[in-house]
């Protein structure tokens, strides 16, 4: 054997994550899958599997709700129109979603957002706990980050998904938590010093980490966000004829690059 | 422009057929018609250049950009992207889905376009200076300041975390590759090799030869790094086909090497499952 440090992984791989034996049985975070969580709804599964955790009632429906809020079967946004071009294009149902869903990873909607505004959240409480001011913590970040992700929505309009989820956080006696009332305050101090308020994913963030989510995990609870919007895009177009999703014509292509030039 | 919509581009031109607006009589990229020029003038390499770059390429550039797309062609049937793309050709998925695994998983921080898309920052920042490469690669975090859908790096970028000693075919590609681009980041890379993977007690990564020929290339991070997950794709792609003509008993499955440290037990079936009952 060579002294290679991949000899001590070679060939062998210990997880405590599950197993399927085959034929038998199979195993998901410690718990027979068939026997201790047949009662568990889907997302109750799926969050056992990113966090390790199981949530009570009112967390998940609360957990539920936000994929809930957030899935738009609108063909506009860009994620979904991946679905639909797809849909259009003739191609299968899971190349659609796994390619619409590859975008939402996306600097300024979707995963990235979130982790980065959880991250937020629970670094400025910590150094709240520490005694610094609220204001510093801000300008400090935004003096290092440019911006903090939740947080730069036009006073103009609001997000339509704020008051409903905030509602049905404090039906359920979840709204009290200080994460989200830190990204609260948060936002009064963007509308008093620049006049701009934040976006679902302050909201989504501070209940995640009330709900004791960390960036990671949060993120991961994310992966799946908007993707019960995308499917019904792609059944949209399937339904339709071929190609006909938003045709372009040659002219609306704006072409600015260089004019006719010989090779 | 007469539609409500429109696309901007200074890639792509089209001039609509005078019978039907949604078909195109001419086609141009950055200026050069497609049909007229690019397709009896251009290589396949000229034109990649062309598109990434919005540039033809001189004539070294593109020898060299097509040497290392021959280099890259193939990351090797060990390398993760292509056994992603085995994983799809062993149980008979899309060919799509190959392409897609590969591109997941070569992607990534290690031996993926992110890394290339680091050192590419990095060497900006850097300019041929050891001391500061040296620094920069013991701190590769330094930057870092939130958390985001990368994991943070816990090795030097361009330098194999798992290996003790860099691959004899890389070094033979650096010596070539640095060939075809004499005094640029090809050939500083292979002057403070040596140097670099003592102090960081580790060897040389493909993606530090990779980013140092797109760099001779002229090419900028963003264009690089997509550009690599570009060229690593046909060698995933054989790799793929050839794992779905031999099936899924020829592809191992690791039976025994898997193991469970947190098991509950066998609990067996239900007793009342109607399920062939005699």
């Amino acid at each position: 054997m060579s002294d290679s440090p991949l000899e001590q992984y070679a060939d062998k791989f210990d997880t405590a994550m599950g197993l399927a034996f085959l034929g038998k049985r199979a195993v998901f975070r410690g718990q027979d899958l068939h026997h201790d969580l047949k009662d568990l709804q889907w997302l109750e599964l799926f969050l056992l599997g990113v966090t390790g955790r199981r949530f009570d009632n009112k967390q998940m429906r609360l957990l539920n709700f936000i994929w809930v809020s957030t899935s738009y079967p609108d063909p506009r946004i860009w994620c979904n129109r991946v679905a639909s071009l797809a849909g259009s294009a003739r191609s299968s149902a899971v190349l659609a979603l796994c390619g619409a869903n590859s975008l939402t990873e996306a600097d300024i909607y979707g995963v990235k957002p979130a982790m980065g505004g959880i991250d937020f959240l629970l670094r400025a409480r910590q150094q709240l706990l520490q005694g610094k001011e609220l204001a510093d913590i801000i300008d400090h970040e935004v003096d290092q980050n440019r911006i903090i992700y939740g947080y730069g929505r036009p006073l103009i309009g609001v997000d339509e998904r704020i008051p409903h989820v905030l509602a049905f956080a404090r039906e359920l006696d979840l709204a009290d938590g200080p994460y989200l009332q830190l990204a609260l305050e948060v936002e009064k101090h963007f509308i008093r010093n620049k006049q701009f308020g934040m976006n679902i994913i302050a909201i989504y963030a501070g209940l995640a980490a009330d709900l004791g989510f960390d960036a990671r995990q949060f993120g991961l609870y994310c992966t799946l966000l908007f993707s019960a919007g995308m499917l019904p895009c792609y059944l949209d177009t399937l339904q339709r004829p071929p190609g006909t999703f938003l045709p372009v014509r040659c002219e609306e292509i704006d072409y600015q690059g260089p004019p006719p030039r010989e090779w | 422009m007469s539609g409500k919509y429109c696309y901007k581009t200074r890639i792509w031109q089209e001039q609509a057929d005078e019978r039907d607006p949604f078909v195109a009589a001419r086609q141009s990229v950055y200026g050069y018609d497609v049909n007229t020029q690019l397709l009896p003038g251009a290589g396949l390499t000229e034109y990649l250049y062309l598109l990434f770059s919005g540039r033809r390429p001189d004539r070294n550039e593109c020898q060299l950009l097509d040497k290392l797309a021959v280099f890259l062609a193939h990351p090797g049937l060990r390398e993760p992207s292509v056994l992603a793309a085995m994983n799809a050709g062993a149980g008979g998925s899309t060919q799509a889905a190959a392409l897609i695994a590969a591109i997941s998983v070569g992607a990534g921080q290690l031996g993926g376009a992110q890394e290339i898309r680091w050192l590419m920052d990095a060497a900006a920042r850097c300019n041929k200076s050891l001391q500061d490469w040296l620094e920069t690669l013991k701190a590769p975090n330094r930057h870092r300041t939130r958390e985001d859908i990368w994991p943070a790096f816990d090795y030097p970028p361009g330098f194999d975390p798992n290996r003790r000693v860099a691959s004899l075919p890389l070094l033979q590609a650096l010596d070539y590759l640095e060939n075809l681009s004499p005094g640029g980041q090809l050939s500083w890379l292979k002057q403070h090799r040596v140097a670099m993977e003592t102090v960081l007690e580790r060897p040389v990564s493909t993606a530090f030869v990779a980013a140092s020929a797109y760099l001779d290339l002229g090419l900028a991070a963003e264009q690089a790094s997509m550009l690599h997950l570009y060229l690593r794709l046909p060698g995933a792609a054989a790799q793929s086909m050839e794992q779905g003509h031999q099936g899924w008993r020829q592809f191992p499955f690791y039976q025994d090497a898997v193991t469970l440290s947190d098991d509950p037990g066998d609990k067996g079936f239900p007793e009342n499952g109607g399920w062939r009952d005699e």
